[in-house]
């Protein structure tokens, strides 16, 4: 292929989506006897590929990324939404049809070691997905010049001309004439075509001389070298072969049907450092060479910064900010994409940057938040507007006094502490005072912590939550009291209730939209953006200043 | 590419350079017309065998008399059959090489082969019946080689490697042979016992032995019944045969002789092997392909396929095996599939069905284990069949945990079988069966007629040996991060030997 078709595909591309997601949901239905809910591994995501385009997908583990590329290949069931691929639905494809569109689709494993079959050599490995398909199939077109109708026997499918076929028969004053793809390891003499020709039509017969094994046994030498292996490693295992090279073999497999589609999931992070870069080389060159489709899921952020066109940031099965690399590397909008950045190690001892540090961990996918997913751990959380004036510090054991509550409920509790409960026995929180004290009291430093405890012990209850609550506003401290009150009745429901009503605000409450935040079409998940509000930005500045 | 000039299909590559093949071919006629006579015998007794079911299933089926007319006919052309088989010669026959005579008192042997003692006429026909097995085995293997050499398409392909394996890993290939001598034994027991069936096991009575009696000073007939039941061992001094003994009668008793009626134990153990291995190994072969099968579908599919499974094994593992077993014959015993091969071919169903679960439970961990590998994610990427997934991406990796559990197991049903003939179902007298030998010879074990149960035991210890150790063999050559066998072997066939 020429170089100027390549360029030209490449900026279509932009416009054209190849792969376009719209409202994709993957549950698992873990099915307990207990009858569990289900884990909402991608709760609800939408994006598009462009065409030759890469784009990243980033996130902590556990928030759904390698799901989300496992069912955009269709190796997991969608629950909801749709997949389109080319503009048709992939989700509810089934049997032949699936089984088609498969070549177009394919992913590379993050474990060398587990994803090639150790009892097969790299020959059949790679093999096998050709077996599979009856590889090649060759897809044949007529060119004649009258235009005329044209039907096929013999080797091949009839394709219409304007495709890309692998074998075309030129039709031309005399015998036709053959011209086999370039690609495919063999030479136009291995083809006989012959035609009838009739008035208002051509019978076309095409016999390929050669043997489909042998074909496919060119075909994976040729990969072999593709993917920067040699011919004679066709003979050998699997466990013979580096970690690099062992994912070589991968990308290879997934090569070896001509996908249009890739999606690599973490293919680089079980590799050492100084392998990493070759193989992200040869990714590059190999959609450079193909013009692949890459969809990128990977933890490292300069390894997307480095090969992605554009990324996606996931967080507890959805998207939270989704746009061009650079501009987003740069200029984070969302506090979740802020926070992750942050966590990058600066190779600039002397640079002074200030670490957003999230407190606690993602919470479970099986009891997602209700609002937006980032609420329980988002540093610059809207707060109602009656506590805008609260102490940061307080404000902060309100959050992680709920946060404690909240986890308390989700629990699995286990059949002793259900059977308790179904007797009506002491179930709950003995230490609820602790809780409180520590919770707001505002770090204090070793010298005054240890006269404080003294102190609390000769205290009862009462006393030390008053202490604790000692330097918060009335305002909230009676809802405080009130919650103490009520986890001591063993009401703890209520109380995580009563602190949800007084102390929530729309961010734990209604699900964000994806609001545009630059011209180039960057979204981000997040309520900071709506005119309301300050943008995280700012917030974030602020908050880093106070410390 | 290296593989332009070699692309022609197999027929052509034969007929472009046939000499190699030609020789090999008639190198291998020559040896199997050494045996024509028993293979045609063997062809004939199959053949009546499968004649005699079908016909006593149709008599079953129909009811009418139409059937023994036309069974009648059938039987009379294959006795004739039979006839003309038998009339081949066969070089591994006790015709050829006769070990029973009697002895004068100068000394001299009459009868046998070249006037060999008995003893030395059988050991003779046992090595020339071991050689003859070996040896064309041995040419098989060699054709083998021939065909990588001078046919075949690859230079290379990872069979090679299996085979590679298995020829330096001694541990597979002590129980290869193991197994061969076993099989070789059950396979030709009349031509390596030192009686016949007929004057032994069957049919005693009917058949005369001819002895030199030192009283009348001449050579006497005596029905082979009253012979055998002179030369009985009863665990008392005087009336005992011991291993490598001649009886009164100047016969020889390799392995010694057994309680009333007195048959040579060597003779029931070699015919007792068709019928002891033969249900060994189709219990243990048809529990292994369920197992294999079952966990193949629990595995990849979970869920349901799974639950029900651990449901229908648990509740088979739940009955006590040997009431199933007495059910099952209780209710075949007139019936015409309870026939087939002396009730052998129900008995193995039937411990096959029994042993599953168990077979099952092992491998249904491993084979969980390797469905959760990516390379299986992978196969359905690209759009494998399940069914093909399943046999090439997860079975050879539970394989190798059958074959162990599976040989263990052997000896097992061995020794069940036993223990119903012992109740009077099974295999029943007079078709010899190893279990029954040792059940026989239980009262004896502290007497000087230890051998009745002692050495039938030690033969089951030793073929299940044997296909332990072939198990292992084949599991290592199967796997080809095995490469550092050979040190491990070693230790382990001490092991094994000790």
């Amino acid at each position: 292929m020429s170089e100027e078709l390549l360029t030209e595909a490449q900026q279509t591309a932009a416009a054209e989506a190849l792969v376009e997601v719209n409202g994709l949901k993957t549950y698992y239905d873990t099915g307990g006897l207990l009858g569990s809910q289900p884990v909402k591994a991608v709760d609800g995501v939408d994006f598009s590929i462009g065409r030759g385009e890469t784009l990243g997908l980033v996130g902590e583990s556990g928030c759904g990324k390698t799901t989300l590329g496992r069912t955009l290949v269709q190796l997991e069931t969608a629950t909801d939404g749709e997949v389109l691929f080319d503009g048709r639905d992939v989700t509810t494809l089934s049997g032949d049809e699936l089984k088609k569109w498969r070549r177009d689709a394919q992913i590379v494993f993050q474990d060398p070691e587990s994803s090639l079959n150790s009892r097969m050599t790299v020959g059949e490995i790679i093999r096998e997905p050709l077996d599979v398909h009856g590889w090649p199939n060759f897809s044949v077109a007529v060119a004649d010049p009258q235009g005329r109708s044209a039907s096929l026997s013999g080797d091949g499918t009839l394709t219409r001309a304007d495709e890309q076929a692998d074998i075309t028969v030129s039709i031309g004053g005399g015998s036709p004439t053959v011209d086999v793809r370039d690609t495919l390891p063999m030479d136009d003499s291995d083809v006989d075509a012959s035609i009838t020709e009739r008035e208002s039509s051509v019978a076309v017969s095409v016999s390929v001389t050669t043997a489909k094994s042998r074909l496919r046994r060119a075909r994976v030498r040729e990969l072999l070298e593709t993917v920067g292996l040699r011919e004679e490693h066709y003979y050998r295992y699997p466990h013979q072969f580096s970690g690099g090279q062992r994912q070589r073999v991968g990308i290879a497999r997934a090569l070896a049907l001509e996908p249009e589609f890739v999606v690599l999931d973490e293919p680089v992070s079980a590799l050492d450092v100084s392998v990493q870069a070759k193989v992200l080389n040869l990714l590059d060159d190999l959609q450079d060479r193909f013009g692949l489709t890459y969809l990128f899921i990977a933890h490292d952020l300069s390894v997307v910064r480095h090969i992605c066109d554009r990324v996606a940031v996931m967080y507890l099965g959805h998207i939270m900010e989704i746009g061009e690399t650079e501009e987003l590397f740069r200029n984070p909008k969302n506090p979740y994409t802020y926070s992750l950045l942050s966590a990058i190690p600066d190779t600039d001892p002397s640079a002074t940057r200030e670490r957003v540090t999230l407190r606690g961990t993602p919470p479970s996918p099986r009891d997602p938040p209700s609002g937006c997913p980032f609420s329980t751990r988002c540093p610059v959380k809207i707060r109602p507007a009656e506590f805008e004036d609260v102490d940061e510090d307080i404000w902060e054991g309100i959050e992680l006094l709920r946060e404690i509550l909240r986890e308390r409920e989700q629990r699995d509790r286990g059949l002793r502490e259900r059977a308790k409960q179904l007797l009506g026995l002491e179930t709950g929180f003995d230490d609820i005072h602790d809780v409180v004290e520590e919770v707001f009291t505002s770090e204090p430093t070793a010298g005054e912590n240890q006269p404080a405890d003294d102190g609390s012990e000769e205290m009862d209850d009462e006393q030390r939550l008053a202490a604790a609550l000692s330097e918060v506003p009335p305002g909230v401290r009676t809802h405080v009291e009130t919650a103490v009150e009520l986890i001591e009745e063993d009401k703890e429901p209520q109380a995580h209730r009563l602190l949800t009503e007084e102390f929530e605000s729309v961010c734990g409450k209604e699900p964000p939209e994806h609001h545009p935040v630059s011209e180039t079409g960057r979204t981000s998940y997040c309520h900071r953006h709506r005119p309301e509000y300050d943008e995280p930005e700012p917030v974030f500045e602020h908050l880093l200043d106070q410390d | 590419m290296s593989e332009t000039t070699d692309v022609l299909p197999f027929t052509q590559r034969l007929r472009s350079n046939p000499r190699p093949a030609l020789l090999w071919v008639g190198v291998l006629l020559v040896l199997l017309a050494l045996e024509a006579g028993a293979i045609a015998s063997v062809a004939v007794t199959i053949v009546s065998g499968l004649a005699g079911a079908v016909a006593s299933g149709a008599a079953a089926v129909v009811g009418g008399p139409v059937v023994p007319s036309i069974g009648g006919a059938i039987d009379a052309a294959l006795t004739s059959a039979g006839q003309v088989a038998n009339g081949l010669p066969t070089l591994l026959s006790r015709d050829a090489i006769p070990n029973q005579g009697y002895q004068t008192p100068d000394g001299a042997w009459h009868g046998t082969f070249l006037g060999l003692e008995p003893k030395h006429a059988w050991l003779l026909r046992v090595v020339v019946v071991y050689a003859y097995m070996f040896g064309l085995l041995w040419w098989c293997w060699r054709g083998y080689r021939l065909y990588v050499r001078h046919y075949r398409f690859a230079d290379w392909t990872p069979r090679d490697d299996v085979v590679d394996r298995l020829r330096t890993h001694r541990w597979g290939q002590f129980g290869l042979v193991v197994v061969l001598l076993f099989v070789g034994m059950a396979l030709f027991a009349p031509a390596i016992s030192p009686m016949t069936a007929e004057q032994n096991l069957y049919n005693a009575a009917q058949h005369d032995i001819e002895y030199y009696d030192a009283d009348s000073e001449s050579v006497e007939k005596m029905s082979a019944f009253d012979a055998n039941l002179a030369s009985a061992s009863r665990g008392a001094g005087s009336v005992n045969v011991n291993p490598w003994q001649y009886d009164d009668f100047g016969r020889f008793h390799p392995f010694g002789t057994m309680t009333n009626p007195g048959q040579d134990l060597f003779t029931f153990m070699a015919y007792g092997a068709r019928v002891s291995l033969a249900i060994g190994l189709i219990a243990i072969g048809v529990s292994i392909v369920m197992a294999a099968g079952l966990s193949m579908l629990t595995a990849y599919y979970k869920g349901v396929i799974d639950l029900a499974v651990v449901f229908v094994s648990d509740s088979i593992q739940s009955l006590p095996g040997i009431l199933l077993l007495l059910l099952v014959s209780a209710t075949f015993q007139n019936h015409w599939f309870g026939q087939i091969y002396n009730g052998g071919l129900l008995l193995a169903l039937t411990f096959g069905v029994v042993y599953w679960p168990g077979l099952w439970r092992a491998v249904r961990g491993p084979a969980l284990q390797v469905a959760e590998q990516e390379w299986v994610d992978a196969a359905k990427s690209y759009g494998q069949r399940s069914a093909t997934t399943m046999r090439k991406h997860m079975l050879p990796y539970t394989v190798s945990y059958l074959l162990i559990y599976g040989s263990m197991s052997l000896g097992g049903v061995i020794i069940g079988v036993s223990g119903l003939s012992f109740l009077g179902l099974g295999i029943n007298p007079p078709i010899p069966e190893w279990g029954r030998a040792i059940a026989t010879g239980q009262d004896y074990v502290t007497t000087p007629a230890w051998h009745i149960s002692l050495l039938p035991g030690l033969l089951i210890v030793i073929v299940v040996t044997g296909f332990n150790a072939l198990g292992d063999g084949i599991r290592d050559a199967m796997d080809p991060e095995s490469e550092g066998e050979d040190a491990d072997a070693g230790a382990t066939a001490a092991g094994g030997g000790a």
